[in-house]
């Protein structure tokens, strides 16, 4: 074996040195002939005859030399370099050729590398545990909500006790962990006891949790991540016994928990997108909390089981409760347990969000690259058509076919190699962009979320598998050629003519790279339009130039000092030059938060099991005149109102709901468990309340000047006026006491921020559309600059025998003409087709309309237009005389 | 070297070029044997090869492989069938 490898790499070192040896090599043989010559002469031959003896017994000087030289170095290695060489020289001779191709599969490669590295993790990675396929999450979802994962700790009991189809079941909860002074938040997990011996993670340091962690009042426990020890404990032993402090507002007073181990490197976690520190016992929560407690729900399937099994028996398990809260209200009946595959991770806010979009991203960044390839390999084919004759030049001096089409497979790879490298660096930067639009919009609820993406083994063998198969793909089509290049033709027809079949091929690679286009546009169009569509939908309001502000308004004692302090700030908020009106209220549209409760109306009699919410918010004076919400009947609440709280002002879908052709103003109705009623005085237009996708919900506005605790105030203000913002907050903060403002932003960010998967899926699907769109272009125009270049003879003797140039640009506008035809034809179906497909990944998307693909086709047929005329104008422009003559 | 092998083998095995050097390049790659620029006899300037201490060792690891192969192979052959 020692001895293969000492062989290999000497041949290696000789492939890189060559010249000293080879000659060497030539002198050691020609002496062996000299010997034999003169062993023959000893014998009595002529100098002549013994020198021809001596050749003939020996062999040919050059061949042994060819064979040597195989033996000596590593020919394959040395052929590599030879055409990498050759590849760099030719590649440079077209440096516009070259440009365009690189930035193409720049482009392309790192398009794919960068959904990749944001796919793989949230969707499709497992979890680095034990036989992470056979662990399942259980879900339910209320209508018109996000699913959920909680449960109560009862809950979790009675189905871990009472399931026959799981062999583990885990309860974990992320806590709302607070930064204490100058450190970040840690990333907390309560978790119970058999958490990591179901997962079968072992610890590094220490010991994991077990169930005897579990006992009630027992003290809380604490394992650490790997990272979150070496951040914080430098990775050394005495973390073992430190305490932890955990902050979270729901829990009376700050967790001690006991550090006992540090979780073995590879884990970080069951969510891919959450930050994760600290598992803490049970023992965190105090007694009298833990049937309010909720907890997700993490189980592993018994060996054989399967998840159909699962979710048939967690149904029945299950319908208790359910039942339990149907009671109360109805549309619990339409909720039903799920249970679905945690292999990687259970599902979060962010992987609910996104997955649907990042898979359709992956899909239209897939068919980029295939465009891309289509893209490049007509390219080199009309190049590989005007190198015909520098092949059949090689073939004709020795070249072997293979060698041939190796060597134009290495020109691709060498191609798909620059842009491949050149793809990966510039998709760190598009996945950290995405990543930062991705996390933009989603309200901290828990750790914050945190998405890493790393560059490791399997990004780097996606990438490196990407570029191969892209080299392949668009280097068949000339491996071929080169392989089926005759030499004698070639050079009989000085590169005149082309063979029927590589044509058609061409026509090919042109008609389906603009028939994908144009369902990639289409598909992009069907997003630009949705997004527009929910921008512009009525929301009821003017979310232009409103600066809102969340404030603590837990200095006030009482309902008075409050609405004196409301008072104070509105006076003083209006007196700053810019603000136009000023308003409070309990939540803001599209922040996330939300109330409702069941009304009741005198007259309406709501069947039974259709009973529904309606929302709430609670609103100061001049709310509606800031939001620019119409009032349609009656008035707003004054300030007087303060002494008459009973009173309401509902909305437009309230009152048509509830009181059909009827006049709502001064009836009475009823709120969810309280006594006394609330008399309508005033009836809004409609207006999104917390979906931009939804119509708008019945909503009831009661009156406060501020709600106590917290509430948020919107000021409209005239004109952008910087340091506005941080006037009003200064303001504020004066009144309130010091920090008492939270998030300061616009209505604007607030409402684009709660459609972040629209506008990552209308930004990346626009501009891959218009990528997509460009490539088809350049394909088109380079055929056709390729096809007019090989006619100008025929142009030429056109021309001579009395064609007009009239009639020359018609020739070749016909036939792109032709070809964009055909491609429409062939890509109608295929944007229908992937619209409709698209249309179904993402929610509320009207599907099956022809508009997209209808301005997906102009806008093609636009790009087409222009990719035509410079070659058309080239053929026009051919001087008979001078066509003739090249011959 | 070659007209010694064609001497030894009693005229059976002939080595031309072709075969011989690639063969002496690889064992030279191998670490087998080592070749020097030398003057032979007729005070002509010629390389000459010899063994290493592993070629010696290779050698005869190769021998005893072969003899045992040959011994093998005798006794299947003269089994009386």
């Amino acid at each position: 074996m020692s001895a293969a490898i000492r062989e290999w790499l000497r041949r290696l070192r000789a492939t890189f040195h060559k010249a000293p040896e080879d000659a060497e090599m030539e002198e050691e043989l020609r002496l062996h002939v000299d010997m034999i010559a003169d062993e023959l002469k000893r014998r009595g031959l002529s100098f002549e005859d013994a020198a021809r003896q001596a050749r003939l017994q020996a062999g040919g000087i050059a061949q042994v030399m060819e064979q040597r030289r195989d033996q000596r170095g590593l020919r394959w290695l040395e052929d590599l370099i030879q055409d990498l060489r050759y590849g760099v020289r030719t590649l440079r001779r077209a440096p516009v050729f070259t440009a365009v191709t690189i930035a193409t599969l720049t482009l392309a490669i790192g398009a794919n590398t960068a959904a990749f590295s944001l796919v793989d993790p949230l969707l499709f990675r497992d979890l680095p545990v034990r036989d992470p396929g056979s662990l399942v999450q259980f879900t339910w979802r209320y209508p018109g909500d996000p699913p959920l994962n909680v449960f109560s700790l009862d809950d979790y009991a009675q189905y871990r006790d009472r399931s026959t189809v799981f062999s583990d079941m885990v309860g974990l909860a992320p806590l709302r962990t607070e930064s204490s002074a100058g450190r970040e938040p840690i990333g907390a997990w309560m978790v119970t006891g058999n958490f990591f011996h179901a997962l079968g993670v072992r610890p590094a340091l220490g010991r994991v949790l077990d169930v005897s962690d579990d006992t009630p009042g027992g003290a809380p426990m604490a394992v650490v991540s790997w990272r979150y020890w070496q951040a914080r404990f430098n990775g050394e032993e005495r973390a073992l016994g430190a305490i932890v402090e955990i902050t979270d507002r729901r829990l009376p007073g700050p967790v001690h928990a006991t550090v006992v181990g540090v979780a073995q490197p590879e884990f970080s976690g069951m969510t891919v997108s959450m930050r994760q520190d600290v598992w803490v016992s049970l023992g965190a929560i105090p007694t009298a909390m833990r049937s309010r407690a909720g907890v997700g729900l993490l189980a592993r399937l018994k060996p054989g089981a399967s998840i159909a099994q699962a979710r048939a028996e967690m149904r029945v398990l299950d319908q208790s409760r359910i039942d339990g809260l149907a009671q109360r209200d109805p549309q619990w009946r339409h909720v039903a347990i799920d249970v679905t595959s945690a292999r990687a991770g259970l599902s979060t806010p962010l992987t609910d969000q996104f997955g649907g979009p990042l898979s359709l991203l992956m899909a239209i960044v897939v068919i980029l690259l295939l465009l891309a390839c289509a893209n490049i390999g007509g390219l080199l084919l009309a190049r590989g058509a005007s190198r015909q004759q520098e092949m059949a030049v090689r073939v004709s001096l020795g070249a072997g076919r293979l060698r041939m089409v190796r060597q134009v497979l290495t020109e691709s790879l060498l191609l798909a190699s620059i842009g491949g490298a050149l793809g990966l660096v510039g998709a760190r930067f598009g996945a950290t962009i995405l990543t930062r639009i991705m996390t933009s919009g989603t309200q901290s609820l828990g750790p914050s979320p945190r998405l890493e993406i790393p560059l490791d083994a399997r990004v780097l063998t996606f990438t490196i598998g990407v570029t191969l198969l892209a080299a392949l793909v668009f280097g068949l089509a000339p491996a071929i050629a080169a392989f089926v290049s005759a030499p004698a033709s070639a050079l009989r027809q000085g590169g005149g003519a082309q063979t029927k079949s590589r044509r058609v091929f061409g026509n090919g690679l042109v008609v389906a790279q603009v028939a994908i286009s144009l369902a990639l546009l289409s598909v992009s169009q069907l997003y630009i339009g949705h997004l527009r569509h929910l921008r512009d939908r009525s929301l009821g309001f003017d979310r232009d130039r409103v600066l809102l502000m969340s404030v603590n308004t837990s200095r006030a004692q009482n309902r008075e000092q409050l609405a004196a302090l409301y008072r104070d700030v509105v006076a003083r908020l209006h007196a700053i030059p810019g603000v136009d009106s000023v308003a409070a209220s309990g939540m803001t549209p599209m922040s996330g938060g939300a109330g409702s409760a069941f009304l009741r109306v005198e007259g309406f009699d709501e069947p039974a099991h259709d009973r529904q919410r309606v929302s709430l918010n609670t609103v100061s004076p001049n709310y509606f005149l800031t939001y620019g919400t119409p009032l349609l009947a009656g008035r707003d609440f004054r300030d007087s109102d303060m002494d008459q709280p009973r009173r309401i002002i509902v909305n437009q879908a309230l009152a048509r709901k509830y009181f059909p052709g009827r006049d709502p103003l001064g009836r009475h109705v009823w709120l969810e468990n309280q006594r006394d009623p609330y008399e309508i005085v005033g009836v809004a237009g409609d207006a999104k309340y917390n979906d931009v996708r939804l119509p708008s919900p019945p909503i009831v506005y009661q009156f406060a000047l501020m709600s106590r605790g917290s509430s948020d105030l919107s000021l409209r203000t005239s004109g952008r006026r910087a340091g506005l913002a941080d006037d009003a907050r200064r303001l504020v903060d004066d009144v309130f006491g010091t920090n008492s403002v939270g998030r300061v932003t616009t209505l604007a960010e607030q409402v684009d921020a709660s459609i972040v998967p629209e506008r990552l899926l209308a930004t990346l699907a626009g501009f891959f559309g218009a990528v997509g769109a460009l490539l088809a272009a350049i394909g088109l125009f380079g055929l056709l600059a390729y096809t007019v270049a090989r006619q100008t003879k025929e142009i030429g003797i056109r021309m001579a025998l009395g064609a007009t140039r009239g009639r020359v640009s018609r020739m070749v506008a016909t036939s792109a003409g032709w070809l964009v035809s055909v491609g429409f034809l062939l890509g109608a179906p295929t944007a229908f087709w992937s619209t409709r497909f698209a249309a179904r990944s993402v929610e509320n998307l009207p599907a099956g309309e022809a508009v997209p693909i209808a301005s997906a086709a102009a806008a093609l047929i636009a790009v087409a237009f222009i990719a035509v005329y410079v070659p058309t104008r080239r053929a026009t422009r051919v001087e008979p005389v001078i066509a003739l003559r090249a011959e | 070297m070659a007209a010694r092998i064609e001497q030894v083998s009693g005229g059976h095995v002939q080595l031309n070029m072709g075969t011989l050097y690639p063969g002496l390049m690889r064992l030279e790659q191998r670490g087998f044997v080592r070749g020097t620029w030398g003057v032979t006899e007729s005070n002509r300037k010629a390389r000459f090869y010899a063994l290493t201490p592993a070629g010696k060792k290779q050698l005869a690891a190769e021998k005893r492989e072969w003899n045992r192969m040959v011994t093998t192979m005798q006794a299947i052959l003269n089994e009386p069938s």
